[in-house]
């Protein structure tokens, strides 16, 4: 991961700004819930609003609110779009630049299809990995944070009680993950064997024709397709099994919140405003644990991915060149 | 049967408006070995493509045993050329070239390669793969698989691309070794930079400027 690091270190203050309004955001997000509470548990109280320039005052705050929140978001989206733009440029150049500056002796023994195609989907899967995942995880993870600890101070019980069912499938999830992961390195490697075998081709047309290898070739190629095919769906089938699973299981900790938290709203234990914020904050709790094998499936992916183009890249910093083989870090 | 394995009359070709080739003739005899010289890029190569029927000539006749169609030419000519020709596949695969050829020619051809005994010392013998471009192999080994593919055709006409220029001095000796098995008594055009490579045997013709002289 010495890429993502040296890639952040290179985009410091934007990084930074980045990161800020996104926590910004998801603390707002927190304010306007705990505004809605009130405003539930002022309703439930028929007497609060009987002052009107109070009441006023409470919705004009109210819609402030929402306003800054809907900047921050915008903020927040914009930024982080930008800086993941400039992490994948930066990558490109990076690829670039590792093979403007190599030994001719290295660029002749290269195959340019497979080069061309390694960084194509490589370089495809970073970028996309970037701008659909990067902040959107460090988003969700701070949501986790703030509002598991929001809740605690709220009620610790029914936190407690929507959150521990969740742990055992953490293991479940990794344990998924990790064998999805399996699944994936190996559908990679056939298509690296169809790309190879594309490649070939081009190189040895003399040889095929001369030798009438036409047949072994074609063999060869169908044979490679449907390997990857079937490691494709194998991937998919047990991926569909190990999340439809984790799906289902998903639901236990909100049956629990909706079972316990009614209880104790009903007997008076907590208001009606408190029982709401926890139906629906409660989600970005338990959501986040257990969408870890999406979390952790895709990050597997994407670090594979950075391993793999690691060797090929060179990213410069103020006029000094370093190359980016970091496995080790 | 024709007198002359090799008939070029005034061949011409070109890579879009760039002339490699011009009123080019050759005639190589039966069993007669012809040895050909030149710098980078003067069509040496360009010369063994039509002599191989990859490629159609734009002027003048290619005659390869007694054969004009490309396809029947190929029929007619085995192919010897620099490293990583191998396919990503077994030995097997990369001597038969998908053919149905039996074991015992196989090993024939491998003895005449002189890489019978090094395959017999793998685990998987004929089945072992070569990996990709050849990298589970040797140099001097991969040439030697092309050689054993060339004697599995038995063709009367081979035709040799650099075969030695990527080795280094002793395996290409020993590669050369093999060669000589594999073309006593064939019709052989050999391109290289190299003429210490060929033999007292071989009639020498140098290539310049799209045309062949005797050298």
């Amino acid at each position: 991961m010495g890429v993502i690091k040296k890639l952040i270190r290179q985009h410091k203050p934007l990084f930074g700004v980045a990161v800020f309004l996104t926590v910004a955001s998801v603390f707002l997000s927190l304010i306007w819930n705990r505004f809605l509470m009130e405003l539930l548990d002022r309703l439930a109280d028929f007497s609060a609003f009987s002052d009107r320039s109070g009441a006023a005052g409470f919705l004009a705050g109210g819609i402030g609110i929402v306003l800054i929140l809907a900047f921050a978001e915008f903020a927040s989206y914009c930024m982080a779009a930008f800086v993941c733009e400039s992490f994948a440029h930066d990558l490109r150049m990076g690829y670039v630049r590792y093979y403007v500056r190599s030994d001719v002796r290295l660029l002749s023994g290269l195959r340019a299809g497979e080069e061309q195609s390694a960084m194509q989907n490589e370089l495809s899967d970073i970028s996309n990995y970037f701008r659909e995942n990067l902040f959107s995880f460090l988003k969700q993870f701070v949501t986790f944070a703030v509002t598991f600890l929001f809740l605690l101070h709220r009620n610790w019980k029914l936190t407690l009680l929507s959150t521990v069912p969740v742990f055992p499938l953490i293991a479940y999830c990794f344990f998924s993950g990790k064998t999805i992961k399996g699944y994936t390195d190996r559908c990679q490697g056939y298509q690296r064997q169809i790309n190879g075998l594309a490649d070939m081709i081009l190189e040895l047309f003399p040889v095929i024709w001369v030798y009438d290898a036409f047949g072994l070739i074609r063999d060869s190629m169908e044979e490679r397709i449907r390997n990857w095919r079937d490691a494709n769906i194998r991937k998919e089938k047990i991926s569909a099994r190990l999340m439809s699973l984790s799906g289902l299981l998903s639901f236990v900790p909100l049956l629990l919140l909706l079972g316990f938290g009614g209880t104790m709203t009903a007997r008076g234990e907590i208001s009606v405003g408190t029982f709401y914020i926890f139906i629906n904050l409660s989600g970005n709790v338990s959501g986040f644990l257990q969408n870890m094998p999406n979390i952790y499936a895709g990050f597997r992916k994407f670090e594979a991915s950075v391993d793999r183009l690691a060797g090929r890249l060179v990213l410069e910093r103020q006029g000094e060149d370093v190359c980016a083989d970091m496995r080790s870090s | 049967m024709c007198r002359y394995a090799i008939e070029l009359s005034h061949i011409s070709f070109s890579y879009e408006q760039n002339k490699i080739l011009e009123d080019l003739s050759l005639k190589v005899r039966q069993g007669e070995h012809v040895g050909i010289l030149g710098d980078s890029g003067c069509g040496k190569s360009t010369l063994l493509k039509l002599l191989a029927g990859l490629y159609e000539a734009d002027g003048g006749t290619v005659l390869i045993a007694g054969k004009k169609e490309p396809r029947r030419i190929r029929e007619q000519v085995a192919l010897v050329m620099q490293q990583n020709s191998l396919f990503p596949l077994s030995v097997r695969d990369n001597i038969s070239c998908g053919h149905t050829i039996s074991e015992k020619q196989l090993w024939e051809a491998c003895e005449g390669a002189s890489i019978a005994g090094w395959i017999a010392s793998l685990p998987d013998g004929l089945d072992t793969c070569v990996g990709e471009r050849g990298n589970q192999v040797s140099g001097g080994q991969a040439q030697r698989i092309q050689i054993a593919r060339a004697i599995c055709k038995d063709a009367p006409v081979i035709l040799l691309d650099e075969p030695v220029s990527a080795l280094d001095q002793e395996t290409g000796q020993s590669v050369l070794r093999a060669l000589h098995k594999l073309t006593a008594g064939k019709t052989v055009v050999h391109v290289t930079h190299h003429p210490e490579t060929l033999g007292d045997m071989y009639t020498l013709y140098h290539m310049e400027g799209g045309r062949l002289t005797r050298a």
